[in-house]
């Protein structure tokens, strides 16, 4: 899918890094709307099982391609669609189980629970920025990662914590790196 | 990845080296090992780069991440997640679990210690060991010390006892006790307001009162730790939330819009300019975005989404 995505990926970005949204574009994502709509909307109902849910999915996954400038070709329409709404539900996904943790959080954290509204909302959103960074590392290297980068515990305590030994915490600290590094340049950021 | 970005292997071997000098006491030879690969090749050291940068964006990241995320995993290892049943954005369907003990034992393990609390926008309703009805609206922080004991820190709640045990409910601002009936407790900033639906009189104990006062079926009293307000009759529409509808008559939009906030995730704010305005109507909570759009069908309003979680109205 990759290869598709570099194929139709043709982007002007100004200085600001937003797409310009030419004519063309308008008029392609209208058409890809009105030839796509019908079974991608039946797509997400299936998946979210609530139509207002769907709905805005909808708008969303369409969004996402006005905004990314990407507008794939008629034959591959169906399985770009299909990848973008899909990410869209992992993405909603996540923000799910992390507003979850950060709301069970803060009720065991009175410090935390201080903060104002628009705070909580940034600290979501960096936390699901970071959750998606270290999105492919197993479990352990994650926590370890987030243990060294986070809370800067030494290798030996997070290899007690863990039931590791530093010699492997120090391997879960490289792959942590790697993969965050390798996650920001694939995002383009 | 972008064309100019450094390949994999360069990436890995860059990561090995930074873990390398993180470790507890990086010997002087990793040092200059290190610095000796990041010379070699200006790859090396571009790779080098890209790791230092990738490792900027932590610096902002809260001490709590870890334990967050972590938990968040935890979260959707338990299966309490798959892409075919979620909800989001606000309204979790209402769940009525049975329970056998004090504490449901599902909703234990899920909450840890806080069992009865809810998140924004979901109500939930727990039938508890001796058939009370309990349920909880959208925000609310509370707890069951005892079997027979509530502790409300924030938020609001509806019981319907049958009457097999009294039972004391603590807010910040002070005790009630309910023998039998429905009543319905709201803690808030501002008070809290007692409302008994129905059954035998209720006591209530602020911590600023100088004696308890009985509050009677069909009362409904507010206090907080400085005033006790006077006795009204209770307001029907006001646990409209138990069966998911927000039912409002002339209510300011300045204080809808704070009602309404209560139950979406994200900031909603409204215009002080737009407290002329009022608001009458039954709204479905489990749509807010929806509940936006009709106020503004029916008023001369605008509203303004930065994101889909950050919404501002203003007038027209």
């Amino acid at each position: 899918m990759r290869m598709i995505i570099i194929k139709v990926g043709f982007v002007y970005r100004d200085f600001n890094g937003m797409n310009k949204i030419t004519y063309k574009m308008q008029t392609d994502l209208t058409q890809l709307y009105q030839a796509h709509q019908a079974w991608l909307s039946i797509f997400l109902r299936k998946r979210l099982h609530c139509s207002h849910q769907a709905a805005d999915l909808l708008q969303d996954t369409y969004l996402k391609i006005l905004v990314s400038g990407k507008i794939p070709p008629e034959e591959y329409a169906r399985q770009y669609l299909t990848r973008v709404a899909k990410g869209l539900l992992v993405d909603q996904a996540r923000r799910w189980r992390i507003e979850q943790a950060y709301l069970d959080t803060i009720r065991q954290l009175p410090e935390v629970n201080q903060e104002s509204p628009e705070h909580r909302l940034q600290t979501i959103e960096t936390l699901i920025e970071v959750d998606e960074l270290l999105h492919n590392l197993p479990e352990k290297a994650r926590q370890a990662f987030l243990l060294r980068r986070i809370e800067g515990l030494s290798y030996r305590t997070i290899a007690e914590q863990l039931k590791v030994s530093v010699s492997s915490v120090e391997k879960y600290i490289a792959r942590g790196l790697a993969a965050c590094t390798i996650a920001m340049l694939k995002h383009n950021l | 990845m972008m064309q100019n970005s450094p390949d994999v292997e360069r990436i890995q071997t860059a990561a090995h080296w930074m873990a390398r000098l993180w470790s507890d006491i990086p010997s002087d030879q990793d040092h200059d090992a290190c610095k000796a690969w990041r010379d070699e090749d200006p790859k090396n050291e571009h790779a080098w780069q890209c790791l230092m940068n990738a490792q900027e964006r932590f610096g902002e990241v809260p001490k709590e991440a870890s334990r967050i995320i972590t938990r968040s995993r935890q979260l959707s290892r338990r299966r309490f997640l798959s892409l075919t049943g979620f909800a989001t954005g606000g309204f979790l369907a209402s769940t009525m679990y049975q329970n056998e003990g004090n504490y449901n034992q599902l909703l234990a393990n899920f909450m840890g210690t806080s069992a009865f609390t809810t998140a924004t926008g979901e109500i939930k309703s727990v039938v508890l060991a001796d058939s009370s009805q309990l349920t909880i609206n959208t925000a609310t922080v509370m707890a069951m010390p005892t079997a027979n004991t509530l502790a409300l820190d924030y938020g609001e709640f509806l019981l319907d006892s049958p009457g097999s045990q009294p039972y004391h409910v603590k807010t910040p601002n002070g005790l009630i006790r309910l023998d039998k009936g429905q009543l319905h407790v709201r803690h808030t900033s501002k008070y809290t307001r007692v409302s008994l639906y129905r059954g035998q009189p209720a006591h209530v104990t602020g911590h600023d009162m100088q004696a308890t006062t009985i509050l009677n079926p069909g009362n409904s009293l507010a206090f907080n730790t400085s005033e006790t307000q006077s006795i009204q009759k209770v307001n029907p529409d006001a646990i409209s939330w138990v069966i998911g509808k927000l039912v409002v008559n002339r209510m300011p939009l300045t204080d809808f819009i704070e009602e309404l906030s209560r139950y979406r995730k994200g900031v909603l704010r409204v215009s002080p300019a737009l407290n002329h305005l009022a608001v009458t109507g039954v709204f479905t909570l489990k749509d807010t975005d929806r509940i936006l759009q009709q106020l503004r069908a029916s008023l001369p309003i605008k509203l303004n989404r930065l994101t889909r979680y950050w919404v501002t109205i203003s007038a027209v």
